[in-house]
């Protein structure tokens, strides 16, 4: 068998031929029959015979070709993004209440009524809203993984370009892709193993990863793609102080939190077209409405822009009542931010209580660093004058959730605070009711 | 016998040729001719290629495609005219010449009761005699096929067939069956059996399979070219054609020339189908409105019918228009064949249609004794539309938030009809097959036939739905979700072609003067690739946009895939004394499919057959006069889907550059299904050959049945893993009987009777407790179709309430609801202690295949010319899951119109939908028809040889079904009612149209 070279076009349609031997080759085999040549086929020929093509898609082994380590990382990148709009669609607006969940479909209402009979099954697409959750995130880890263990034992790093930037990115991706689902799950397991792990063993497992990708983005930052590596040291700085943060390690948190960036923010990047990269704003708003403690909410007596709303009347499917939808994202082509020097200042505020007013303040007074969509003509925003010490904390938290909703952290500070209190109870808009859950339960796919 | 007959034939033909030659002077004066015409008094139809003949004289002819013979210059006196044919009783009758006179003597010829010369295609070179054979094998004419009210391939093959049954096509035009031969036995891959036509293999995957059930390509066959259909069972008899035929063979022998003069058939049919009971059927619905709170309901059919309502009749009887023509003859050098049908027809919805030309010709070529060319050729060009969202307007979303408004004011129903007239579905259908067959028996001892061909089939889907033709938005949301309602219009454009190679070889000799031995080689090469391109656009900004380019977003997509299998077989058979055979064979298969750690498939076989009837002790006991017992023993395979052994990434548009995602995880271990069958059986004849039995019994086990088993979804692949970790059994007896129980003028009477029994069980399934086949999307929890090991495949399971009680007195809320815990096989089987309904299994109700099928055919025949004609089919055994009657009437309201029902209640409180189980028992009057042959002297008033006209009405009443309504008193539409794009029996989802009824007239004439 002689292995077809690899096609790589630029436009992403066909990334490389699979198994297999050239269709001319294969034309010819049925002439050849017909002229009788049986005995070849008793002569090993067979596996020349059998050599069946499949452009559209890729075998495993010819994707250790070292021009092919960009394209590793993109696809891990590519995964990650599917799993976090998933994430924010799922878990954070559909589990933790931070949307009501409306519409009838029994994939949705499975996660967002918290019932752990009905959360069973754990497969989904990007363009799909049937529990996505638990693989597709995971799928963006394992790919992160796999790209980065191609990248450093399978190809030659002579051949490489670039290799610590790509393997930094990779790393980073899979600590956040770790970091997340052990936030958001009771408990965790990974790479189909029996053995299940706490999600602080999780945690530590992303802080391990964050680490790799510190190192890796940290020697890339004399290389030829410094801007681009100095963005993935700040996104690993940021993810390891989250992780810290949720470790109690705050002053690991801290330090991790200081070195980032002013001004740094990193997206989740989403196109309207095809839907596989497409964000979730047309199926949240679908589905699910705003959360009334959200509707026209208030900061120092004026409108909130950071949680801004819109009520659009009539829902247009259920006919269900007056529809409150949020804006913060204009569409599916719209990114969707994760990491932030926002959001390592505010973790500063939440481990060093003495600097938090100053940094709510700070962050008040200065829209750098905001999700691009926002209107910041708003900013400077009233100030916050403080409090008791619980009244700072819960203030921290607070802001945490204006500043950064829908950027995938609700769940992980409901657990981190322990605070459920918010969380709805009793029977849903569905009419259905409300489990207690507090953390997801791993799918019994998982187990079978 | 046959041979001596020929011989015979040849000779005086060879007479009658010279005395034509010198033209006898003189002959003429002493001798006369008898001329006439024999007729299958079965179906009357004449019978071509019978031998008319006087063994006296040493003369004789063959009937000719009109069933016409001419014995020349038969001398004065009294002689005795034989008719003899393969597969029939032998005919004779005495007749008084005298000179220079014609005298016209025609016969009536029946069917033998048990056919053990018929030649059955059995992939060796030549064909094998039934006798040799150990395997049973079905065999349908195309006589039969001509007189029976048949429009589509299955029609053709029927429910005469012991152990062969159907997935009915959905009730719209263009709906075509799934065959299924004996019993499930996969897990996870295909049921289908291979169908060859003229030697070559053919693609009828389902493709856009959905439950309009109309992209089945079996309808590309059309029976107006079929000569003769020949079923292969199971893996025992169909070890010869490997992997992927355990599921058994169906060939197709299309229409050829035969030697003559040309011959001209043509054949008018018009007529139409109809929705029985709509009224029934898609009526009543319940809501709640959500206004007032009020249960209140409608009935759509009474809503949506009639011809005022935006100018059409949406319950319509569709028209049926269709010909067919063809034309036959030839030489002894050229034989030929031209055939062209034309069907057009109507379902009852206005909406969907089906349409197709079909054209067909055959060469034959004999340049010398030794060697036989035949080309065939068949060309398929046709469309269907479906009905597309109309069942669904009707059922699907009968939701009250749809129904608040009433027709003609904005509401559901308005929007979906709007859906219905605005969206178009239409599957443009192609194929071009041809194949070359070479035939060459350079010695009387060897005989070698090579076959090649290529089918290709083509299918281009276009649907459309124009800029706010679909979906419940309101104007000026655009924002909250399109639901379709910003147009939409895409094409699929898939291409499979099929490359087949077949060569065989066969070489006899005699051991002794009793023993002779036939060894037969073979090799064969089969080759499918399916091309497959999908370009779609959305979101148009004016209405009048209808193109891909006019949509604001487009995407596109290719997709290729290729499946190649080599074989190689090797068999020997012994004959003793013609009347006891042994057989031995075994087949060695590699499929590109197999893991790369998978060595070639080997499938054995071995089957014997004695003619006990024929040995010397044999004295009739009973009556019987012809008997033969034979049994078989084989495996074949099913392979997986192609490339399923192989690790995949599949292209997906990354972050500003291609980027690749994991598709499947792939298992390189991974080799084909193994199917091992033993059949064991008899034919029998008695009274008189009047009275014809067959009997078959199998059994059958499929060892390394693959398991769809699911990845673990922290490892990061989708889906499911194949793996061969399981095994299924299956058995079943198969028994068919043909009476003739009256066979003389004026009246004859035919009986025809078949019946089989079958089941299945999952032996192993690989340490998998369950596996889900389909879990019903609305009960998810509630019930879904499973495999369970220790139960049947693919088995329906529900929860059953058992207890619970009203909260306050005796309608309403309910509490202590109480399941059926399960016990026995797996904790799956009914009569288990209550437990609390969130522990409780799905309890297993039933299969859904049928465990048993009856079948009675019974023709009258008066004076020759009528023939009327009355089939019952039955079946039972099996359950259904009708999702339908949930959506009809019980999703949204029941739980409000059932407040005295606990049960119901409780039932209720963990799914969205009442349960839908019930049974497929069920007796129908399938088919009545009634053909009136004109006498030949009227046909010849009319320029041509026979006429007939066969009226038919089919599918016309369900006589007795076990369940009318489920166990909660939900009407039940129809029990054969079937989702046909799922593989296995027994879904029956929202929106599948209920098959429909048809009436037809048809004209043939022959000319």
């Amino acid at each position: 068998m002689t292995d077809t070279p690899m096609t790589i076009r630029a436009n992403g349609t066909r990334i490389a031929k699979g198994r297999q031997s050239t269709s001319r080759k294969r034309h010819l085999v049925f002439p050849l029959l017909l002229l009788g040549l049986a005995p070849l086929t008793a002569c090993g020929a067979l596996d020349d015979l059998l050599q069946a093509e499949l452009p559209g898609q890729v075998v495993d082994e010819d994707l250790n070709n070292p021009l092919l380590a960009e394209t590793l990382v993109a696809g891990a990148q590519a995964d990650f993004e599917c799993g976090f709009q998933g994430h924010v669609l799922g878990v954070e607006a559909g589990f933790a209440n931070v949307f009501h969940y409306v519409i009838f479909q029994i994939e949705m209402i499975q996660i967002a009524n918290r019932q752990s009979r009905l959360i069973e099954r754990g497969l989904g697409e990007c363009t799909s809203n049937r529990d996505p959750i638990w693989f597709i995130m995971h799928r963006g880890r394992t790919q992160s993984a796999d790209a980065a263990r191609r990248i450093l034992e399978e190809m030659d790093p002579a051949e490489v370009e670039d290799l610590d930037f790509l393997v930094g990115k990779a790393y980073a991706y899979e600590g956040y892709a770790t970091q997340i689902l052990s936030e958001a799950w009771c408990e965790m397991v990974f790479d189909g193993s029996d053995t299940r792990v706490t999600r602080l063993d999780g945690m530590a497992r992303a802080e391990a990863r964050f680490d790799l990708a510190i190192m890796h983005s940290t020697s890339a930052l004399s290389g030829s793609r410094a801007a681009e590596a100095q963005d993935i040291l700040d996104l690993a700085l940021v993810g390891r102080a989250r992780s810290r943060l949720n470790q109690g390690n705050l002053a690991g948190a801290i330090t991790d939190a200081q070195a980032v960036t002013a001004g740094f923010i990193y997206y989740a990047t989403y196109e309207t077209s095809p839907g596989r990269r497409g964000g979730m704003v047309d199926r949240l708003e679908a589905g699910f409405v705003v959360h009334e403690r959200d509707r026209n909410l208030m900061v120092g007596g004026v409108p909130d822009p950071r949680v801004p709303i819109d009520n659009i009347g009539i829902h247009p499917s259920s006919g269900a009542g007056t529809w409150w939808i949020q804006t913060k994202y204009a569409d599916d082509g719209s990114d969707m931010p994760f990491a932030s020097w926002r959001e390592a200042r505010l973790m500063i505020a939440e481990a060093d209580p003495a600097q938090s007013v100053a940094i709510i303040n700070e962050l008040r007074s200065s829209s750098a660093g905001l999700h691009s969509e926002l209107d910041t003509s708003a900013w400077p925003l009233p100030a916050y004058a403080g409090g008791t010490a619980a009244e700072i904390a819960d203030a921290v938290i607070e802001e945490r959730r204006r500043e950064l909703y829908l950027q995938g952290v609700a769940m992980g500070d409901d657990q981190r605070t322990g605070n459920f209190t918010k969380w709805d109870t009793g029977v849903s808009l569905v009419n259905a009711p409300i489990g207690t859950l507090t953390c997801l339960p791993i799918p019994e796919l998982e187990f079978l | 016998m046959c041979r001596s007959f020929c011989l015979l034939t040849m000779r005086a033909a060879a007479v009658l040729a010279m005395a034509s030659l010198f033209g006898a002077p003189g002959l003429s004066a002493q001798t006369s001719t008898i001329t006439g015409r024999v007729t299958d008094t079965g179906t009357g139809e004449p019978l071509a290629s019978a031998q008319v003949f006087i063994v006296e004289l040493d003369l004789g002819a063959l009937t000719q495609a009109n069933g016409r013979y001419l014995l020349l210059n038969v001398p004065v006196g009294t002689h005795t005219v034989t008719v003899q044919r393969i597969g029939f009783r032998e005919a004779t009758a005495t007749v008084l010449v005298t000179a220079g006179q014609t005298v016209a003597l025609d016969f009536l010829v029946t069917e033998a009761a048990i056919q053990l010369e018929q030649l059955i295609v059995t992939g060796t070179a030549g064909g094998t005699r039934r006798r040799a054979l150990g395997n049973t094998v079905a065999r349908i004419s195309a006589a039969a096929i001509a007189v029976r009210p048949v429009t589509r391939i299955e029609e053709a093959v029927g429910s005469g067939i012991p152990g062969v049954r159907f997935i009915r096509p959905a009730g719209s035009a263009g709906g075509a069956s799934e065959i299924r031969i004996r019993s499930s036995n996969s897990l996870s891959l295909g049921l289908g059996p291979l169908i060859y036509v003229d030697g070559i293999r053919i693609s009828t995957d389902r493709v856009f399979a959905d439950r309009n059930g109309a992209t089945s390509r079996l309808q590309d066959i059309d029976p107006n070219m079929i000569e003769s259909i020949e079923i292969i069972k199971g893996p025992a008899a169909a070890t010869l054609y490997g992997t992927e035929a355990s599921n058994g063979v169906i060939q197709i022998i299309t229409k050829k020339g035969i030697e003559g003069e040309t011959t001209f058939e043509v054949s008018l049919e018009g007529g139409a189908n109809w929705q029985p009971h709509p009224s029934e059927n898609f009526g009543l619905h319940w809501y709640v409105d959500p206004d007032t709170g009020e249960i209140r309901n409608h009935n759509m059919y009474e809503m949506l019918k009639g011809p005022d309502f935006l100018g059409r009749d949406l319950w319509q009887y569709g028209p049926i228009k269709r010909f067919n023509v063809n034309a036959r003859g030839g030489s002894s050098l050229v034989r030929y064949f031209a055939g062209l049908s034309r069907d057009d027809v109507e379902g009852y919805s206005g909406v969907d249609y089906t349409e197709s030309w079909n054209a067909q010709a055959s060469i034959s070529v004999v340049p010398y004794e030794s060697l036989s060319l035949t080309l065939n050729i068949s060309r398929l060009s046709g469309s269907t539309r479906t009905p597309g969202a109309l069942i669904c307007t009707l059922d699907c979303f009968a939701s009250p938030i749809q129904h608040r408004l009433p027709l003609g004011q904005g509401g559901a129903a308005d929007i979906y009809l709007g859906q219905l007239l605005g969206e178009t579905d239409i599957r443009f259908r192609s194929r071009t097959t041809w194949s070359l067959q070479v035939t060459h028996n350079p010695v009387s001892w060897f005989t070698q036939r090579i076959t090649g061909g290529v089918d290709n089939s083509g299918l281009v889907r276009e649907f459309f739905v124009p800029l706010g033709g679909r979906g419940f938005g309101l104007p000026g949301t655009n924002r909250l979700g399109s639901n379709g309602r910003e147009g939409d219009r895409n094409i699929w454009d898939i291409n499979t072609k099929t490359r087949t190679l077949d060569y065989s070889a066969t070489a006899t000799f005699a051991v002794t003067d009793q023993l002779s031995s036939a060894t037969s080689v073979g090799l064969q090469y089969f080759e499918e690739d399916r091309s497959t391109f999908n370009l779609h656009g959305e979101d148009f900004a004016v209405e009048s946009l209808e193109t891909i380019s006019g949509a604001n977003d487009r995407t596109s997509s290719e997709d290729f895939l290729e499946n190649i299998t080599v074989g190689l077989f090797v068999q020997n058979e012994f004959n003793w004394e013609d009347r006891i055979f042994l057989t031995g064979a075994v087949r060695f298969d590699d499929n590109s499919a197999f893991g790369t750690n998978f060595d070639a498939a080997v499938y054995p076989k071995a089957m014997g057959s004695w003619v006990m009837s024929e040995e010397d002790f044999w004295g009739s006991p009973l009556g019987v006069e012809q008997f033969r017992l034979r049994g078989a023993w084989g495996k074949s395979g099913q392979q997986p889907d192609a490339f399923a052994a192989t690790r995949l990434y599949a292209p997906i548009t990354g972050p500003g550059q291609g980027a690749l995602t994991p598709l499947a995880i792939g298992n390189p271990d991974l080799g084909p299904e193994i199917g091992s069958e033993i059949e064991l059986g008899f034919d029998a004849s008695l009274v008189d050959d009047r009275v014809g039995v067959e009997f078959t019994w199998y059994s059958r086990t499929t060892k390394d049945a693959i398991v769809a088993a699911p990845v673990r979804p922290s490892v990061g692949f989708p889906g499911v893993q194949l793996v061969n970790i399981g095994q299924t059994s299956s058995w079943g007896t198969e028994t068919s009987i043909n009476v003739q129980v009256l066979t003389q003028n004026p009246v004859r009477w035919d009986l025809n009777f078949a019946f089989s029994s079958m089941g299945n069980r999952i032996d192993d399934m690989g340490g998998l407790d369950a596996l889900v086949v389909t879990a019903s999307q609305n009960g998810m929890r509630a019930r879904g179709q499973l495999h369970v090991e220790g139960l049947p495949i693919a088995g329906l399971f529900e929860k059953e309430v058992v207890s619970a009680d009203f909260v306050s007195g005796n309608s309403g809320a309910v509490t202590n609801v109480m399941c059926d815990g399960g016990r026995g096989i797996a904790g799956r089987e009914m009569g288990g202690p209550a437990v609390p309904c969130d522990d409780a299994p799905q309890v297993f109700f039933g299969p859904g295949d049928p465990t048993w099928q009856v079948h009675l055919n019974s023709v009258w025949t008066l004076i020759e010319d009528w023939r009327l004609s009355v089939t019952l089919d039955a079946q039972g055994g099996n359950w259904l899951n009708g999702d339908y009657i949930a959506g009809q009437n019980t999703r949204h309201a029941e739980k409000t119109i059932k407040q005295d029902d606990a049960l119901w209640q409780g039932f209720r409180e963990f799914s969205r939908d009442g349960p839908t189980m019930y049974r497929g028992d069920f007796l129908k009057l399938r088919e009545v028809s009634l053909r009136y042959s004109l006498p030949p002297a009227l046909a010849a008033r009319l320029g041509g040889s026979s006429a007939s006209i066969v009226g038919s009405v089919y599918n016309i009443a369900t006589l007795w079904a076990r369940d009318r309504f489920t166990r909660f008193g939900q009407y039940i539409w129809d029990q054969e009612m079937q989702a046909p794009n799922f593989e296995y029996m027994g879904q029956v989802p929202g929106g599948t149209p209920p098959p429909m009824s048809r009436a037809t007239l048809r004209v043939n004439f022959v000319f």
